[in-house]
């Protein structure tokens, strides 16, 4: 089918999907439309593992907007999009480029299209059956013309006035018109898939490993001095951290009772030490590994003190997850905790990824690669979790004190458990908190009704 | 046609299409009917302007840096895909700050379309 009828079929799928609606089942679908879109003109891609898991991967981002209608998932089904329009143009590619190339065709692939088509048919003989500048001409300067006339006969005849007045053209939805053009540049975006060349050529090319042959040269003394310098520094940093680490441990075992600013101070100054110490590892490595040291034959004691180091910020890592444990124990779930906890997982598996960049002797390109789909998987397994409903269930079943103002500001995913909460507990106190509960909830209840169609939330049908 | 002739040429039919589209948006929103002349003519103004301003400080410097070296093609090519997404990203960061206010969003809508016909024009090859 022609790619033109496509996007103007699926144009008008995306305005009546999306106009005037808020989000909901429309992204499901949407997600189930360029999925469709794309098997159908891009078949063979389809067949790739890759490409096949990025579409999953969109769908369940966009069903996760279905269930939960937060914030996480609508970003996370964005991204997905790009990833799998940037595997259906290049498979081979990293995940950034993925993204890089999604974005691009998402936002530009017409204009690019349109400067390659003139570009080739200025190459070409012309054999262009219609002739559009022609066209264009033709409606369009008596257009104008007409136009002009018709506002200098307006004010030179008032009989000629009245009748251009009552000219109604108020049928036409101007709005839906031009959400439905916004539409249609989309999917012919969509459809005519492009890349950015530079880079996608340079990722392609840009293997993992690191090669004795594409080294310059370094003279052996030289190299020498280097081993010594990363030996020197990384045992005073080795020997810095094994004694923060135990003052650290001290203080956890010696603490008894912490109020939240106490943990929160202790929590937060841990992860700036973390993000510290993490970064400044990564970087040191990466300058001393960047090059020969990898293929010295003396590097055995540098490679050692850097696995140590690397075993150090695992630790760091431990303990400040077990700070935020306590908090989180103590004083219950919040975003920055959980984000904290997120943030733990993501610099663990940095550094594991380092350690496997020194052990197997890979370039910075790995490491670029490695993390970033690690990122973007646990994005999309993040967004599996109901957030708002995971922490009000775990503050008001587990948590010592509970801070209602906190649970009552979250998004609507909790109003039904808070609801069920106040029913529970109706002879407690808490007479204000009850009161807001019962208004977010009923709020809540109304704007469910209101959804259409296209708004449909899980909640809807529960 | 020379670079400078070029770049008028381009800032001109970029004053005419975003200007164009601004006095439509401007009748439907505004209902700007006796005022549209005038609107259109101080638009153009404007629009040419920036749009000149825009090609000098955006893209020509790139262009006169890579023409011994490139082709207008090639040079497409290469910084084309760059300038539309910051382009755009600014374009979007706007609108989003401005709460979708409708009048920013159509002016930036606008900026963006005319921006990327801007590379078509000054950059397709000659008949």
């Amino acid at each position: 089918m022609n790619k033109k009828i496509i996007s103007l079929l699926t144009a008008l799928l995306f305005s009546t999907l999306f106009f005037k609606q808020h989000l909901g089942l429309n992204v499901l679908l949407f997600a189930l439309i360029t999925i469709l879109v794309l098997a159908i003109l891009y078949p063979i891609k389809f067949k790739n593992l890759k490409v096949i898991s990025y579409a999953l991967f969109y769908l369940l981002s966009a069903a996760n907007v279905f269930f939960y209608n937060s914030y996480l998932a609508l970003i996370a089904s964005t991204l997905s999009f790009f990833v799998l329009l940037g595997a259906v143009i290049e498979p081979k590619t990293s995940i950034y480029v993925q993204v890089l190339n999604g974005f691009y065709t998402s936002i530009a692939s017409f204009f690019a299209t349109t400067f390659q088509q003139l570009q080739e048919e200025s190459t070409a003989v012309k054999k262009r059956n219609i002739n559009y500048n022609y066209w264009a001409k033709m409606i369009g300067i008596p257009l104008i013309i007409a136009t002009i006339f018709i506002v200098l006969y307006r004010s030179a005849n008032p009989i000629f006035d009245g009748i251009i007045q009552q000219i109604n053209f108020s049928f036409i939805n101007m709005p839906w018109v031009l959400f439905t053009v916004l539409g249609y540049f989309l999917m012919l975006n969509i459809t005519h898939p492009v890349k950015v060349e530079t880079i996608t050529a340079t990722d392609l090319a840009t293997p993992n490993i690191l090669t004795k042959k594409t080294m310059i040269k370094q003279p052996v003394e030289s190299l020498q001095q280097e081993n010594q310098l990363a030996v020197v520094l990384l045992v005073v940093l080795n020997g810095l951290l094994i004694f923060f680490l135990i003052a650290d441990f001290v203080y956890l075992v010696n603490i008894t009772d912490l109020t939240a600013p106490d943990l929160s101070k202790t929590v937060h100054e841990g992860i700036y030490a973390l993000i510290t110490s993490i970064v400044l590892a990564i970087t040191i490595i990466l300058y001393f590994f960047r090059g020969n040291l990898n293929f010295y034959e003396k590097n055995k004691n540098v490679k050692l003190l850097t696995f140590t180091w690397i075993l150090l910020n695992v630790v760091l890592v431990l303990v400040t997850s077990y700070k935020n444990y306590l908090y989180v124990f103590q004083y219950g779930f919040t975003y920055k905790r959980i984000g904290v906890f997120i943030y733990l997982c993501l610099s663990l598996i940095g550094l594991l990824t380092t350690f496997a960049k020194v052990s197997e002797v890979y370039n910075l390109w790995y490491l670029l690669r490695k993390n970033t789909q690690v990122a973007f998987l646990l994005v999309m397994v993040l967004t599996t979790v109901n957030w708002d409903y995971a922490i009000t269930r775990y503050n008001i079943e587990y948590a010592m004190s509970i801070d209602f103002d906190y649970l009552i500001e979250l998004s609507n995913n909790n109003a039904h458990l808070l609801h069920e909460y106040t029913e529970k507990h109706r002879q407690k106190g808490m007479i204000s908190e009850k009161e807001r509960i019962n208004e977010k909830y009923q709020n809540y209840i109304q704007q469910l009704k209101k959804n259409s169609w296209q708004e449909l939330v899980y909640d809807n049908i529960k | 046609m020379n670079i400078a002739l070029r770049v008028i040429v381009t800032a001109g039919k970029a004053a005419l299409f975003s200007s164009s589209l601004l006095v439509l948006f401007l009748l439907y929103v505004k209902r700007i009917y006796n005022e549209w002349s005038m609107v259109l003519i101080l638009s153009l103004s404007i629009t040419f302007v920036v749009a000149l301003g825009m090609i000098i400080l955006t893209i020509l410097p790139f262009y006169l840096i890579e023409r011994s070296g490139i082709n207008g093609d090639a040079f497409f090519k290469k910084y084309f895909p760059f300038y539309a997404i910051v382009f755009f990203s600014s374009c979007l960061f706007v609108v989003i700050s401005s709460q979708f206010n409708t009048i920013t969003t159509a002016i930036f809508t606008i900026a963006y379309f005319t921006a990327m016909m801007s590379w078509i024009w000054m950059f397709k090859p000659k008949r």
